[in-house]
């Protein structure tokens, strides 16, 4: 079923907008969960709240990009409930990515809200050539491994690394100019 | 900022950059368009020009039609953006219990043209639901809620002379059922296509339901339904088509000599059917595409006779220590406060196996997840259960723990003293994310199953409520199109802790509440450490958590609610 219809179901409160919303989306959903929490069940468990979430959410909202608002609701619940004391004990992905981004990072002396930082990176982002946002977003945003990624654009990882490593030198100083002390 | 920090800020990232990171780089999987549909009575004519031209006969969806019925539908406006209600659209009825003159087919008409006409407000059904008669065990297989529907059934049982489809053989697995046939699953031996069941029925008189997923050669796994229904018995199942004019039917002779008529919509779902001589045989596809009905119809065994071998095991026996190929599987610790449980399993492959995965995209587990545990004690049942792999510590790459938690309802103590559950591990193996197919890859690395029984000793079913009077604070509810989220007031009932649970209750009458947003809540403990509570899951009113870690009540000072409440404890932990 095509999103409108779906987002047309929501607002009619008709139950079956979740059905159709797991059919079209679930298993896409389920992958980028996946990808943050390494299990399963809690992929299972945050897809499920993301579709309570969109039920809630939908009226009055109504989503222009309706993969793109519910893979935001998905990977927040994610990262919001893995368990980060032992995420590097159980050799999630998501302490390799923090640790990429490392330089990157606001120090607590910057006192960047979360908001300010959001529109800083989507200015960031808008700077990039189409592809490597993909590239960028592929990673940080999606959790996918350097194979992955380059597999999905036809390149080598090495080009893919080294793409990365260029755009977080460059997410660096932008991020200064902004304002950030790093 | 922390690590945490900084990757939650990306939430604020335009979701348009999202799905053009989702589907860009690789356009072949983008969002599937509706596919051309041939309208079927271009079809029929083409039959009409053929007919005389053919010689062996062609089985037809005609065949199967048993009648119509009136079905509510979805209705939208043309550019799909309004729901305009539901509307009345037309379904054909097919039988999946045999061809027209058949005496399977005459008594599917007669049932249908009954059930057409029976209790057509539901007043019957609703005013017994609660309470349901019992029939004999051979009527397992219908669905009959009174005695003028037995009696009816009986009625068209004595004139085709057809007997009723039995009782249901239980097996905790589609797999022991196929054990218990003696076949590895419903596919020719040398087809292309390789199935995974996730479940499957058996009758007495041989009828077969199996649902579960096939892949050919790599591709993308599609869903089917495989029904064997045995002649001389009868099956009430249906396949149902809406909207008739956009179903094409196609007849396909296989490589194996059966004949298979092939129905689609285009998009959805799709039928196969194929009479055989002791059987009728019917496919329920789900997003399967014309190629791969073709790949299905000739990689299905219709000459399969679902029959039980005697003294075929329905469950495997339980052992303290077992193996699984070269993997080997012992309980290690087992924990529990009577609500929840956490069971640790010791597990050592091979010596160069590495059993914690380093990429994202892998994850080693279990096959089957129906049935991980099951209640030997009558009347216990879990509401959720996971589990996690985890480093053991002692440095080898070959073993690690895998730390299984299962929780239960506060009205249904599931692990309390003396409760018994049986643990079941069923295969290993590596499943790997298909990105193009946008589904995992499963490679079975070891296969068998691995059983416990497992008895529970709690130390501590204490509880520990911090809610003394009414309390207001905000909760969870929702977000907006810019990612930011919504919170509502609610007042708490009750907030109760237990070792590796807790409960929080609302005054929320029609909605599943949600607590868990920054922070919250988190358990302080008189040491100044802390335990983040973590969601399990929900109901009208209620939410079910667990800690981090173990809590032990007694040094429990405050719970921090999300938006910074502060519930004290200053009451002794109740003993159970």
């Amino acid at each position: 079923m095509e999103d409108s219809k779906i987002i047309a179901l929501f607002f009619a409160r008709n139950e079956a907008a979740i059905a159709e919303t797991d059919v079209a989306y679930g298993k896409r959903l389920r992958g980028l969960s996946y990808r943050i929490v390494g299990s399963r069940e809690d992929a299972e468990e945050n897809v499920n709240d993301t579709y309570w979430k969109a039920w809630n959410a939908i009226p009055p909202e109504r989503p222009k990009h309706y993969f793109g608002f519910l893979a935001s609701i998905c990977r927040h619940l994610s990262l919001d409930r893995l368990d980060w004391n032992n995420a590097g004990k159980r050799k999630s992905e998501v302490i390799s990515l923090t640790q990429e981004l490392e330089g990157c990072i606001p120090s607590p002396e910057s006192r960047w809200e979360q908001d300010a930082l959001g529109e800083a990176l989507n200015a960031f982002l808008h700077t990039l050539p189409r592809e490597n946002r993909v590239i960028f977003l592929r990673r940080y945003w999606f959790g996918d491994s350097l194979g992955e990624i380059a597999r999905r654009c036809g390149l080598r990882e090495s080009a893919v690394q080294m793409r990365l490593n260029r755009m977080r030198k460059k997410l660096r100083s932008f991020l200064e100019k902004e304002g950030a002390t790093l | 900022m922390t690590g945490k920090d900084f990757l939650m800020a990306f939430d604020a990232v335009r979701q348009d950059y999202i799905e053009e990171a989702e589907y860009d780089c690789f356009s072949a999987s983008k969002k599937s368009v509706p596919k051309r549909t041939i309208l079927i009575a271009a079809m029929i004519g083409l039959a009409a020009l053929l007919v005389g031209c053919a010689v062996v006969y062609a089985l037809r969806m005609q065949d199967l039609r048993i009648g119509q019925r009136q079905e509510a539908s979805s209705k939208f406006s043309e550019d799909g953006q309004q729901y305009l209600g539901e509307e009345t659209v037309t379904q054909q009825v097919l039988t999946r219990a045999g061809l027209q003159g058949s005496p399977e087919y005459k008594a599917a008409q007669e049932w249908f043209a009954f059930l057409q006409a029976y209790d057509p407000d539901k007043s019957i059904f609703e005013s017994v639901k609660d309470n349901l008669p019992v029939f004999p065990k051979e009527y397992e297989g219908y669905n009959l809620y009174s005695k003028e529907m037995k009696d009816r059934l009986d009625e068209i049982l004595n004139a085709y002379q057809l007997m009723p489809l039995g009782e249901a053989v239980p097996f905790r697995t589609p797999k022991l059922l196929f054990e218990a046939m003696g076949v590895s699953d419903v596919l020719l031996p040398d087809s292309a296509g390789a199935m995974e069941f996730l479940s499957a029925a058996f009758y007495r008189s041989g009828e077969m339901k199996a649902v579960g997923n096939i892949t050919f050669d790599g591709e993308k796994s599609f869903g089917i339904s495989v029904f064997y229904h045995p002649k001389g018995y009868f099956s009430e199942d249906v396949a149902l088509l809406s909207n008739a004019a956009n179903w094409t039917e196609e007849t396909l002779n296989t490589a194996s000599g059966a004949q298979v008529l092939i129905l689609t919509e285009g998009s959805g779902t799709s039928w196969l059917f194929c009479d055989r001589p002791e059987y009728m045989v019917s496919i329920r596809v789900e997003d399967g595409d014309r190629q791969q009905l073709k790949k299905l119809a000739n990689a299905v065994n219709f000459d399969l006779k679902p029959r039980i071998i005697e003294n075929a095991k329905t469950e495997e026996a339980s052992g303290g220590n077992g193996q699984i190929g070269d993997y080997r599987f012992s309980v290690k610790n087992v924990v529990s406060d009577g609500y929840t449980a956490w069971v640790t399993v010791s597990v050592t492959g091979p010596e160069g196996t590495k059993l914690l995965v380093d990429e994202p995209s892998k994850i080693l587990t279990y096959g089957n997840e129906v049935g991980f545990w099951s209640s030997v004690t009558p009347g216990l049942s879990t509401e959720r259960y996971g589990g996690a792999w985890a480093d053991d510590g002692d440095g080898k790459d070959n073993t690690a723990e895998y730390i299984l938690e299962a929780h239960s309802r506060e009205d249904n103590m599931a692990f309390g003293p003396g409760a018994v559950w049986k643990l079941y591990w069923e295969d290993l193996r590596l499943l790997t994310w298909d990105e193009e197919a946008g589904d995992f890859h499963s490679e079975t690395l070891a296969e068998g199953t691995w059983a416990a029984d497992i008895t529970f000793h709690p130390e501590n079913t204490g509880s520990l409520e911090l809610i003394r009077e009414p309390v207001t604070i905000k909760i969870y509810c929702g977000w907006d199109l810019q990612g930011n989220r919504v919170l509502r007031d609610t007042t708490l009932r009750s907030v109760c802790l237990h070792p590796l649970s807790a409960t929080i209750s609302c005054t929320d009458e029609k909605t599943a509440p949600d607590f868990l947003y920054d922070d919250g809540p988190t358990v302080f403990l008189k040491d100044g450490s802390k335990i983040r509570l973590l969601g399990v899951a929900g109901e009208v009113g209620k939410q079910y958590l667990r800690p981090e870690r173990q809590i032990d009540l007694d040094q429990v000072d405050y719970v921090k609610m999300a938006d910074g409440v502060r519930l004290e404890s200053n009451e002794e932990v109740e003993a159970q």
